[in-house]
């Protein structure tokens, strides 16, 4: 045991020191007693001995038993009262310290022997609090002198002016803690620095101006009201005169420094300097979620136009908005679609809760002119924004792309507080981008349907069915259902009792590319219907696609088949720039038949040689587009010998089976979906066979 | 530092057993108190245990607990424990833990 005693003499009252460390003994207390006992002796404060004997053996009992240390007891004793601090060496928070039990909680047979210690401590003392140092952590109280208060209860501060002006002034702060109050900083890596910071701050000043307690509130302003930032010691009680320092922070946050002391001597100053501390730390907090929200819209908009930018389909974009939404931007989310008469329609909706989405859809069928569904008109027509009541609380967005009223988005609010200003915002945005991906959608949706009806119109929707002459043709359009390619066929009937087959092939895709395919064919039927010879239909065919093809060439390969001698099929044909066609002779035999002209479109005059062929009965000619021999695999391309190696087993089968058996070899040739049309014509000699 | 902690002095009649505690009960002298009254209730259990109090110059916050436990123990073994002369302080450290009415309190009253 190690003992100090001293006197020292400030501000004119002698002061009564003592200072001992005490092992973790069961004897402890009654040796911290004898101590106090003979302090108050030497500073005549007699009138104090119940009940400074009594808090001092429950602090060091408290001691003795919870840390298990040892402990140093300090005892200061002047002309108008008496301080003791007990302080131990154990880690960790002080145990049972904010307690403050109700009279109503004091069942007495289950309150264990020990817990009352603080009860009395909080009871007796004028003042009382807790110190954290590195090593330890310790309590103090501080019993003033009654002979003001001849009344025996606590004496109430804010009764006992005179008394007040004396205990609330405190102790002087010394230049170090003075120091310390202005150089304690937030940890940079910390997970809540500022809380730290604000309890460590907290902590100091309480300590400094003997304060029992503090708390710092903050109120971020994200509705959830104020939270304490940092608490300090016990709870205050009510009625009691507290210090309050707001802290100066910008809109939406509040913040607030409360000390349970009296304001006055040295109390405001210190209190005003720590609020002071804590606002710019605060303010920088504020910048800090500010910024990371922005952040954190700017990608979550980023990612939701991504989305909406890939999806072509117009159900899926509907779908697909309130899964954006919801929960982030609110606790439900609809979209209504206007039809084609302006009418809303609900396209999609969803709560953040299972459980509440059939009270959503009964809220958006009610009608009427408070409803739910009349606000929706209203944001349609007004362009604007409109706010939703209860039940269904949140407020509409209007869809607007290119002009064009598209519908609305209507969006609940959170759970616990309504949209501030930065969330609308992004709804707005949300909505403009929604409604962008609706139009496209839709515009796809449209050109789809637009492409597969000019495709429709461009083949011959049945081949003719012609004694002896076995027709067929597959034809397979692109990938992608909303590019029209420039591949067509034709079989014609000529006046002289020919047939004409066409198998050509436009350059480019789109409409452009179909327009001019169904001139091509236009002008074909017209020419040869006036039994004008091949050549020559060529030759016109070439000039008119070169006044008004816009630049775009078409390949043909065109054959006039009639009936020969001997059961045979004679075939004249004509190639202008077109691959030349497989003639697959009944014996098994496959090769390439004609010879390559000019493509029509490109020059001003064109040679087109013809090639005579005779079909015996069970020879087969096979016509196709460069969509089959163009077919890739990775670098590879299918080719003209792979498409006649293909075709030689398929000698004596009818035309059907070897269409439809090179439409699926050259289709299997490549896991990918074509990127250009296919087409497949083949005619075969069918006479006595 | 050198005093008696805590001495108990035992008078026994036919109907009660009266304790004279002198000193101060905490921590170090509680368990000793606690001791000394089971041992009367274990012994044959007289009607009434009397603790005078007049001798106790401190009681803190455990003492009054062992008071408690050991008011209750009395009535389990159908005796009845009973505090006399007790001071004026330790008479408001026991409102104030509201533990006044867990005990039987006999103040000014001759109990032989």
């Amino acid at each position: 045991m190690s003992t100090e005693a001293s006197r020292g003499s400030i501000g004119g009252t002698q002061e009564h020191v003592r200072h001992v460390r005490l092992p973790a003994d069961r004897r402890t207390p009654a040796t911290a007693r004898a101590i106090v006992r003979a302090v108050l002796a030497e500073a005549g404060l007699d009138e104090l001995l119940n009940e400074a004997l009594l808090l001092t053996t429950e602090l060091s009992t408290n001691a003795v038993v919870h840390a298990g240390t040892e402990l140093d007891i300090e005892v200061v004793a002047d002309a108008t009262g008496l301080t003791v601090t007990v302080t131990d060496f154990a880690a960790g928070p002080i145990e049972n310290v904010p307690s403050r039990p109700s009279s109503d909680e004091a069942e007495i047979t289950e309150v264990s022997e020990r817990g009352r210690g603080l009860l009395l401590v909080d009871h007796f003392a004028s003042r009382w609090g807790t110190t954290h140092q590195p090593t330890g952590k310790g309590v103090w109280f501080r019993l003033d002198r009654k002979s003001a208060a001849p009344d025996e209860a606590r004496p109430e501060r804010v009764q006992l002016p005179d008394e007040l002006a004396k205990t609330a002034s405190g102790p002087i702060p010394s230049a170090g803690a003075l120091t310390t109050l202005m150089h304690v900083a937030p940890e940079p890596y910390a997970d809540d620095a500022l809380a730290d910071f604000a309890a460590e701050l907290l902590g100091r000043v309480a300590d400094m101006i003997g304060a029992s307690g503090g708390i710092v509130r903050l109120d971020r302003g994200d509705g959830n009201g104020p939270q304490v930032l940092a608490r300090y010691g016990r709870p205050p009680r009510p009625h009691e005169e507290l210090l309050r320092v707001p802290i100066a922070v910008n809109h939406p946050y509040s913040a607030e420094l409360e000390l349970d002391a009296a304001p006055s001597g040295y109390a405001e100053p210190l209190a005003a300097l720590v609020a002071e501390r804590l606002s710019l730390h605060v303010e920088n907090d504020r910048l800090r979620r500010a910024d990371l929200r922005r952040r954190s819209w700017l990608t979550f908009l980023a990612e939701a136009s991504e989305l909406l930018a890939q999806s072509l389909d117009v159900e899926l974009t509907m779908a697909l908005i309130p899964q954006l939404v919801v929960p982030r931007l609110g606790q439900w989310c609809a979209v209504h679609t206007t039809d084609e008469w302006g009418r809303l329609q609900l396209a999609a909706a969803t709560h953040a809760d299972e459980s509440a989405l059939p009270e959503l859809h009964a809220v958006l069928k009610e009608t009427g002119p408070e409803s739910m569904v009349a606000r929706l008109r209203e944001a349609s027509r007004t362009g604007t924004h409109v706010p939703l009541g209860a039940p269904m609380e949140g407020f509409a967005v209007p869809l607007v792309a290119r002009g064009q009223r598209l519908g609305t988005l209507a969006v609940g609010r959170h759970q616990r507080h309504r949209h501030d200003p930065d969330e609308m915002s992004i709804l707005e945005d949300v909505a403009r981008r929604a409604a962008l991906a609706i139009d496209n959608a839709r515009i796809h949706d449209e050109r789809r349907r637009v492409a597969h009806t000019l495709q429709q119109s461009l083949l011959p929707p049945v081949l003719p069915v012609v004694e002896g002459i076995d027709f067929a043709a597959e034809y397979v359009p692109t990938g992608d259902a909303a590019e029209v390619g420039g591949d067509f066929y034709d079989v014609v009937a000529l006046p002289d009792g020919r047939w004409l087959v066409v198998v050509g092939d436009v350059s480019g895709k789109g409409v452009q590319a179909a327009a001019v395919t169904g001139l091509v064919r236009d002008v074909i039927r017209v020419l040869v219907g006036d039994g004008k010879p091949l050549p020559e239909v060529l030759g016109r065919l070439n000039d008119t696609l070169v006044e008004r093809g816009g630049g775009r060439y078409c390949t043909l390969a065109f054959a006039a088949v009639g009936r020969g001698r001997a059961d045979r099929l004679d075939v004249e044909l004509h190639l202008a720039g077109h691959d030349r066609p497989v003639l697959v002779g009944a014996d098994g035999n496959a090769r390439f038949v004609g010879s390559g002209g000019t493509a029509l479109g490109l020059l001003d005059s064109i040679s087109s040689p013809a090639a005579q062929l005779s079909l015996r009965p069970g020879d087969a000619l096979i016509f196709y587009t460069d969509g089959v021999t163009e077919r890739r695999r990775g670098r590879e391309l299918f080719g003209t010998d792979r498409l006649r190696d293909a075709a030689a087993p398929l000698a004596r089968y009818s035309a059907d089976v070897v269409a439809a058996r090179l439409r699926a070899t050259t289709l299997g040739f490549s896991p990918e979906p074509p990127r250009d049309d296919i087409a497949i014509l083949v005619l075969r000699n069918d006479a006595n066979f | 530092m050198e005093r008696p902690e805590l001495s108990i002095a035992i008078q026994r009649t036919t109907d009660e057993a009266v304790l004279n505690l002198a000193g101060e009960i905490d921590m170090l002298t509680a368990a000793r108190l606690s001791s000394t009254v089971n041992e009367v209730l274990a012994a044959d259990a007289p009607p009434r245990i009397v603790l005078d109090m007049s001798g106790v110059t401190f009681c803190d916050s455990q003492g009054l607990g062992t008071l408690v436990v050991l008011s209750r123990k009395a009535s389990h073994a159908q005796s009845l424990l009973l505090l006399t002369n007790v001071g004026d302080f330790l008479l408001r450290v026991l409102d104030i833990t509201g533990l006044r009415s867990a005990l039987m309190i006999r103040n000014g009253q001759a109990t032989g």
